[in-house]
């Protein structure tokens, strides 16, 4: 009996491929967007604990000086204590081709527990140590260090992005005179002397997890997750749209079945397991679909980590079994999630109910007014996310619920402005042409809400790039206030440079910095010397009075909005330094793309407060820069790698910032074509339902050719209020991202402005959508044969 | 002459016999003739190939001196909108317009003015001067097919075409549809063509033709 009835049940979508490829294509197009995001996050996850098992020690704990680095005198004193520890030398080298993390061990006391991959095993004591010590690292950042001169030794088993080599390599390439941490290693003996009488200077850290990294890139993965996830509710609604047509189409055969003797819960159970087929079919497709997407996205995804957040993903994709059991498992629940409705109708159904398929639109309007009920649920709950403020699940919650409840909202209100229209109606083609389309949008309203998200997020996201990278480009023409940046190799070059640039008629601006922790978290402390270029140019956001004196003479410090904001503090307050001193915040500066918190004080404190100092960049003001790049080459010795100009610099940096958007380009253009797909299955799922309602007026007087038009013109006008009321839920998303989400993620807030032409090709991109979709229905209409039609009248006989 | 089939033919591929098969028929300004006959005689093809929604093989139609053959599509488009008022079995009301927007539906789209009292003339002639908001799936079947015959009438079409009007009503229903389609034919001076099964409502009409097999049966 089952077979029997599932071969019935089979049989409507044998006579309607269309709905058939629009089912499928839902889920599968679904399925791969979220997916696609999954696969990208779980690779750079899995790049972050690679990182984290190395600068952790493999999970174990280390001793650390909250003032600065380790004496190798307190090594001593430890080991000779009891206290089984080993050292570690962590700070970066930045080279022509980028920068590398280098860690230093000690291969006699660090621990073998491949954390350190081959370099830390005991076979390789000669190659690590010795006159010739090799520096081990995995290809791609061998590549980075090519032009260092340090013998390399490929292994592939260290992290991304970093280096490892011996205590004195690694103290040698960062520059560092101690030690940074001390791995506490796990077999201690029992009698120790306590750490107060050998070191009371050291305290114990917890050791560091891959959400050091994570916590810094969280956000930018939720942005990713939140584009799957819409994309992912997008495909859904082509799936809802297309199981409802199908059950509401089937209910005659339905009727049929019940009264054959099948029972409620068989002809469920057998849909259901109709759905899983299709789920776990369409699923497969859509993880493959996804697997392709991930691999066309991810070296732009790497490329923005590695810009913006210095972590490194490696451009591979290697997949797990679990991903491909997640992506099936979401096809499914999606599909589930999408038949619900009608799986409960049919259950409810009586025996006879009306054979006839009930009409759609009627069925829907109710649907209808319930959707306005629960889009003004969902406000309610956006305007909660957003009066309980504070942290990311809030500000998605907010975006989340808002952007819901606007496309709940959506056939309420196309509804009304069609009936405003229809009132306005003057021929009788005009005034069947809105009661018609009015009949459409409950038909319509899916593939619409799916056409409002994308177009609303493309606005939005729009926007949001679009502000961010005109203050951005305004920030970098402020902020890059010298004409040539260089890195100089050695403390010699330093001295032959500053002597060079003041003789040339230049300035130097050393650019020196260190890394330290402020209120807990990793923080980058940079000196500047009193200039008035920097007072000229550098934009603050808040300050005090003759902040610039203020820092020149030593009495405070700038810090940059991330950190002003993260820890609530405004000019005036006294800012906890390194080392266990307080200087007062004297301003706050705007500091786009840094995820890192940032202080500014004068470059005499900097060289007397802290050791470990990164001297080797800085800025110099010349008129002359071809001159200047000249004689640095010839009488300094700095190679041209080392040197770069203020434009090709914002060019760089700007490189970053496109490439850093891209893949958000790449995902809004995904799931405007998913909406444009779901206009495209709607329409053509319709076309069918259309004839009995279209042949009549043909049969009056109307050509073919006319009503084609028509249908062509009704999709148009519908596609083009879409847009007009995406536009301000756009607008509010571009706010929410600006002023709620940035803030939270990043610690910035942005001015948002306007890009009215952004929005004039936005309309054109889904006009032509539009038309794209509903060209091939109209035509179909446009050639039908009359006895198509005629068969409207007949077959009702 | 209003209406002149002159010796139709009609050959559905695929299938074996013509529907029609040198089929003609005359009909004078203000007559009303039925065309009976079994199903699948060619009745309801006859009348769509007359209404220019079927084409033909063979043979002549002219409608009020406008000849059909080698008429373009949007041409016998524009003749039914003016000359033709269609009557469907299942009355193919627009379910998305009113009653009164359904019945000055087809005048209007004719590019005809109507006048407020021609319009509400013509609903307290069909009995629908109080559902004239309503909307067609709120009436019952019998008000829903004045409102077709209503919309067919009030562009004053010189040629009436009706399939099965009554066949979806009941028995009192029909005779009191029947009677208002007759009357307002004649009021009209329209020319009615009507298909029908029920020889009871034939007799009611000037003239009767009988299909069979494709040919009008002696």
């Amino acid at each position: 009996m089952t077979a029997a009835i599932l071969t019935a049940l089979l049989s409507y979508w044998k006579r309607r491929p269309a709905q058939f490829a629009a089912l499928v294509l839902g889920l599968a197009l679904a399925t791969a967007l979220w997916s696609g995001v999954q696969a990208i996050n779980a690779e750079a996850r899995k790049s972050y604990d690679a990182a984290a098992d190395v600068l952790g020690g493999g999970g174990l704990r280390n001793l650390v000086d909250p003032k600065g680095l380790i004496s190798q005198d307190a090594f001593v004193r430890l080991r000779r204590g009891g206290w089984q520890v080993s050292p570690v030398v962590d700070g970066w080298l930045t080279t022509a081709e980028g920068r590398v993390r280098i860690l230093g061990i000690d291969p006699f006391t660090a621990p073998r527990d491949g954390t350190f991959g081959a370099a830390a095993e005991t076979g390789n004591l000669a190659g690590l140590t010795g006159p010739d010590a090799q520096v081990f690292s995995n290809t791609q950042t061998a590549e980075r260090l090519a032009n260092t001169g340090v013998p390399l030794q490929i292994d592939d088993s260290v992290a991304p992005g970093m280096a490892i080599a011996d205590l004195r390599t690694a103290s040698r390439l960062t520059g560092k005179t101690g030690y940074d941490r001390l791995i506490l290693l796990p077999d201690q003996p029992l009698k120790q002397t306590p750490l107060a009488d050998l070191a009371p200077d050291l305290t114990i850290e917890a050791p560091a997890t891959a959400d050091d990294i994570g916590r810094l890139t969280d956000s930018f993965h939720l942005n990713l997750t939140a584009f799957g996830l819409l994309s992912f509710a997008v495909g859904l609604f082509i799936v809802h749209g297309a199981i409802g047509l199908a059950f509401e189409q089937r209910r005659p055969m339905f009727r049929t079945l019940r009264a054959l003797g099948v029972s409620s819960r068989t002809l469920v159970v057998i849909l259901m397991a109709e759905l899983l087929l299709f789920a776990l079919a369409a699923g497969a497709l859509g993880i493959l679909l996804g697997y392709l997407i991930a691999g066309a996205l991810l070296p732009g995804v790497a490329a923005t980590l590695r810009g913006i957040y210095g972590a490194t993903v490696e451009g591979g994709l290697t997949l797990s079994p679990v991903w491909w059991l997640s992506g099936l498992g979401i096809a499914v629940l999606g599909t589930a999630l999408a038949a619900l409705s009608s799986l409960y109708q049919v259950a409810r159904m009586p025996p006879l109910a009306p054979a006839k398929p009930r009409a759609w639109e009627r069925a829907s309007q109710g649907a209808i007014r319930w959707q306005t009920l629960a889009a003004c649920a969902c406000f309610t709950l956006s305007a909660l996310a957003y009066l309980a403020g504070g942290g990311l699940v809030a500000g998605f919650t907010l975006l989340g619920s808002f952007l819901l409840g606007a496309a709940l909202l959506l056939p309420g209100i196309l509804l009304g402005i069609i009936r405003f229209a229809s009132a306005g109606a003057r021929t009788a083609e005009t005034e069947w042409f809105w009661a018609d389309t009015r009949q459409q949008v409950p038909g319509l309203a899916l593939a619409l809400m799916a056409l409002l998200l994308a177009l609303s997020a493309n606005i939005g996201v729009g926007t949001m790039v679009s502000s961010f990278r005109d203050t951005f480009t305004g920030w970098l023409d402020q902020r890059l206030v010298s004409e040539l940046y260089v890195t100089v190799e050695t403390k010699d070059q330093a001295r032959a440079l500053e002597d060079f640039v003041t003789k040339a008629g230049g300035t130097v601006l050393p650019i020196w910095h260190t890394d330290g922790q402020i209120k807990g978290a990793p923080a980058e402390i940079y000196g500047v010397v009193d200039n008035a270029v920097y007072r000229d140019n550098w934009p603050l956001l808040a300050s005090l009075p003759d902040a610039w004196d203020r820092l020149a003479a030593n009495q405070g410090a700038l810090v940059n909005e991330q950190l002003a904001r993260r820890e609530d503090l405004t000019p005036g307050d006294m800012l906890a330094m390194p080392g266990g001193w307080e200087t007062p915040i004297v301003g706050v500066y705007s500091d786009y793309g840094n995820p890192l918190a940032q202080v500014v004080i004068p470059l005499a404190t900097l060289t007397q407060r802290f050791e470990a100092l990164d001297q080797s960049d800085f800025g110099i003001l010349t008129d002359d820069i071809p001159a200047m790049r000249r004689g640095l080459r010839d009488t300094v010795g700095l190679d041209e790698a080392r040197m770069i100009d203020q434009s090709a610099l914002k060019a760089f940096s700007l490189d970053i910032f496109e490439r850093t958007f891209a893949v958000t380009a790449a995902l809004n253009v995904l799931t405007l074509s998913v909406a444009g797909l779901a206009i495209l299955t709607s329409l053509l799922t319709l076309s069918a339902m259309r004839l009995p309602q279209l042949a009549p007026v043909w049969a009056i007087g109307m050509t073919r050719k006319r009503l084609a038009w028509l249908e062509l013109i009704r999709a148009l006008a519908l596609a083009a209020l879409t847009f007009v009321l995406a536009l301000p839920v756009g607008l509010m998303l571009a706010w929410i991202l600006l002023a709620v989400i940035n803030v939270e993620a990043f610690g910035w807030r942005l001015p948002m402005s306007l890009f009215p032409k952004d929005w004039a090709w936005l309309a054109l991109a889904s006009l032509g959508a539009a038309t794209l979709a509903a060209i091939w229905p109209a035509r179909q209409l446009a050639k039908r044969p009359p006895a198509d039609l005629i068969k409207v009248f007949s077959h009702e006989r | 002459m209003l209406l002149a089939a002159d010796t139709i033919e009609k050959r559905f591929s695929g299938m074996e016999k013509p529907v029609l098969d040198g089929v003609s028929l005359r009909l004078k300004a203000g007559e009303t003739l039925a065309l009976t006959g079994e199903s699948g005689s060619g009745k309801s093809t006859l009348l769509h190939i007359i209404a220019g929604l079927e084409t033909f093989d063979a043979g002549q139609v002219t409608i009020a001196g406008q000849a059909l053959t080698g008429m373009a599509d949007a041409a016998r488009a524009e003749l039914r909108l003016t000359s033709i008022g269609m009557i469907f079995q299942q009355f193919n009301l627009i379910p998305s317009l009113n009653v009164a927007q359904n019945l000055t539906f087809q005048a209007r789209l004719a590019g005809q003015t109507v006048l407020p009292e021609a319009a509400e003339n013509m609903a307290t002639a069909l009995g629908l001067e109080d559902h004239l908001s309503k909307y067609p799936e709120e009436l019952s079947g019998g008000q829903q097919q004045r409102v077709a015959i209503g919309r067919a009438l009030l562009p004053k079409p010189k040629l009436v075409l009706a399939d099965e009007p009554t066949g979806n009503l009941d028995e009192a229903t029909t005779d009191a549809v029947f009677s208002l389609l007759l009357r307002e034919t004649a009021k009209a001076n329209a020319g009615l063509l009507i298909v029908t099964h029920s020889q009871k409502l034939a007799a009611q009409t000037d003239r009767t033709l009988h299909l069979s097999h494709g040919r009008v049966a002696v």
